[in-house]
């Protein structure tokens, strides 16, 4: 048998329409097999006017109705064909046979339930609403405290924003069903049958393919643009597996010690006893790709000297992180030094801007025995973070080397 | 202002309640009953039917006797004869009403 699938025209409250649409069709020759939230399937046939009718489920929603209803409906002549969402089940019958309800207020108090849902429904969206207008309006402003630093870090607000507009489209949705299926239910209240109900083909039809288009597209923009920094960003190799030249100094050129050499991994305790540990291997590259600077390496290197030992007879270790970002035309890295250093994380840490550098500008903040070097040389920044005994502003050289290049992923 | 279902009893409610008086039925027997009490002006679809009598069992004013199948058989309650009553007491107040209205106008 040949079928064929139509797109739903109208919105499942629309029940006159959507009835006059499935008989429409079946003199035409296409006849209701089943029905979703988006689709109505036909079976090809012989042209022959059907009736078709859309009975509000009750509270259990099955997809199948009772037994006993199917075969009173079907002694007087309307058969099951399928369920339609949480809403209705539709039965067909020949043309001419009387219809199933015959007390539009009895017919009533089979939808009065679901426009009591569809309001509850609208509420709860509304709150939603609100809850994420409030987030968003909140990372608004965050954001643009410490703009030229969250666009290098790719903390933008743009999925806040898409959350709030999908939940705007939704709630907007929400409220015409609500109202769609309110004005139904005070209709057949007041005596006056479904067929009597007076509503605009065109305009239902407007109002669905507005839904229809609108809150997929916002729903498929928001998942892409929220999740496609992630997927082009974030990746971690070691340094054996990395094929082109990479802007590297050498744990061992800081600590000018031949003997000085890299481990396989170490772990360091972070907090009390009994907190998780983490270990993290040396010689790693991290990728990253964000709006602000989509070129974005970070190499870890961790060294030991066991000929160095302190009091306890610990060997002597350092640590050592390459962070090297190019910006985008439009960020300013000294603006993102700026912002950098007012943020929590700095508290406490003594600022140096450095001068007789051959970098355009350079800065050293010191905590400690951590030290962190920036260096920006036009667009590009190199942030060296460095734990041990070596001083970072003797190595200019090797640093400016690095700058000079031009690095890819 | 839409009633809201089941506080007023419409006419198709009424007669269902009416069918019950005298004996137990089913389904089928009672739309019989009120077509033929009412020469056909009173129709009971099917989804009507089926829909009033879940209400009413749901409500208490009527409740199933015995079951073969699908055939389910009733009888009113006392909630039922309250309800029927309270509603004849409504309708002859309001022909009482018209008819005074009538004699007035008169």
């Amino acid at each position: 048998m040949e079928y064929k699938r139509k797109l739903l025209p109208v919105e499942p409250y629309e029940i006159h329409l959507l009835e006059k649409w499935f008989s429409d069709l079946s003199a035409e020759g296409l006849f209701l097999v089943r029905i979703n939230s988006v689709f109505a399937t036909f079976s090809v046939k012989e042209p022959k006017r059907m009736l078709y009718h859309m009975e509000p489920k009750e509270k259990n929603m099955e997809d199948y109705p009772n037994q006993e209803q199917v075969e009173l409906y079907e002694e007087c002549g309307w058969t099951f064909l399928s369920s339609f969402r949480e809403y209705f089940y539709i039965f067909s019958a020949e043309e001419g046979t009387a219809e199933i309800h015959s007390d539009p207020l009895v017919e009533s108090s089979l939808i009065q339930p679901h426009a009591a849902k569809t309001k509850n429904y609208f509420w709860i969206g509304v709150m939603f609403l609100i809850f994420h207008l409030i987030s968003g309006i909140s990372r608004l402003l965050l954001f643009s405290e410490h703009r030229t630093y969250h666009l290098v870090h790719g903390d933008i607000p743009f999925p806040s924003l898409m959350n709030t507009i999908l939940c705007l489209a939704l709630v907007f949705q929400c409220f015409h069903t609500a109202k769609g299926f309110e004005k139904v239910y005070r209709q057949l209240a007041t005596g006056t049958p479904v067929s009597s109900i007076k509503t605009s083909y065109k305009k239902a039809v407007r109002i669905h393919k507005l839904f229809f288009y609108l809150i997929p597209t916002v729903f498929v923009c928001g998942v892409i643009f929220t999740f496609l920094p992630f997927s082009l960003s974030y990746s971690e190799k070691p340094m054996a597996e990395i094929s082109h030249p990479l802007p590297f100094v050498a744990l061992a050129e800081i600590e000018e010690d031949a003997n000085f050499y890299p481990t396989e991994s170490y772990i360091e305790k972070i907090g009390s006893e009994g907190d998780d540990w983490w270990e993290m291997k040396a010689n790693i590259v991290s990728f990253y790709t964000e709006l602000g600077a989509p070129v974005q390496f970070s190499i870890t290197q961790h060294g030991k000297n066991p000929e160095i030992t302190d009091e306890s007879g610990n060997p002597y270790e350092a640590h050592l992180v390459l962070d090297y970002k190019k910006f985008s035309s439009f960020v300013s890295p000294q603006k993102y030094l700026e912002e950098l250093f007012t943020l929590p994380q700095f508290i406490n840490w003594e600022i140096i801007p450095l001068a007789d550098t051959p970098f355009d500008y350079a800065v050293l903040a010191k905590k400690d025995n951590y030290t962190k070097l920036f260096m920006i040389q036009g667009q590009k920044m190199l942030e060296a973070y460095y734990i041990g005994n070596a001083d970072l502003t003797k190595h200019y050289s090797l640093f400016d080397d690095v700058l000079q290049g031009e690095y890819h992923r | 202002m839409a009633k809201k279902s089941m506080e007023v009893l419409t006419e198709t409610m009424f007669y269902v309640l009416m069918a019950f008086q005298k004996q137990e039925l089913c389904g089928t027997d009672v739309a019989q009953y009120v077509k033929k009490r009412t020469k056909n002006r009173v129709s009971l679809g099917p989804g009507t039917l089926y829909t009033i009598l879940a209400k009413f069992e749901e409500e208490s004013l009527i409740e199933e006797t015995a079951s073969e199948g699908r055939k389910r058989t009733y009888r009113i309650t006392e909630k039922g004869q309250a309800a029927y009553r309270e509603e004849i007491t409504r309708l002859r107040q309001c022909i009482a009403d018209a008819e005074a209205e009538a004699k007035y106008t008169i």
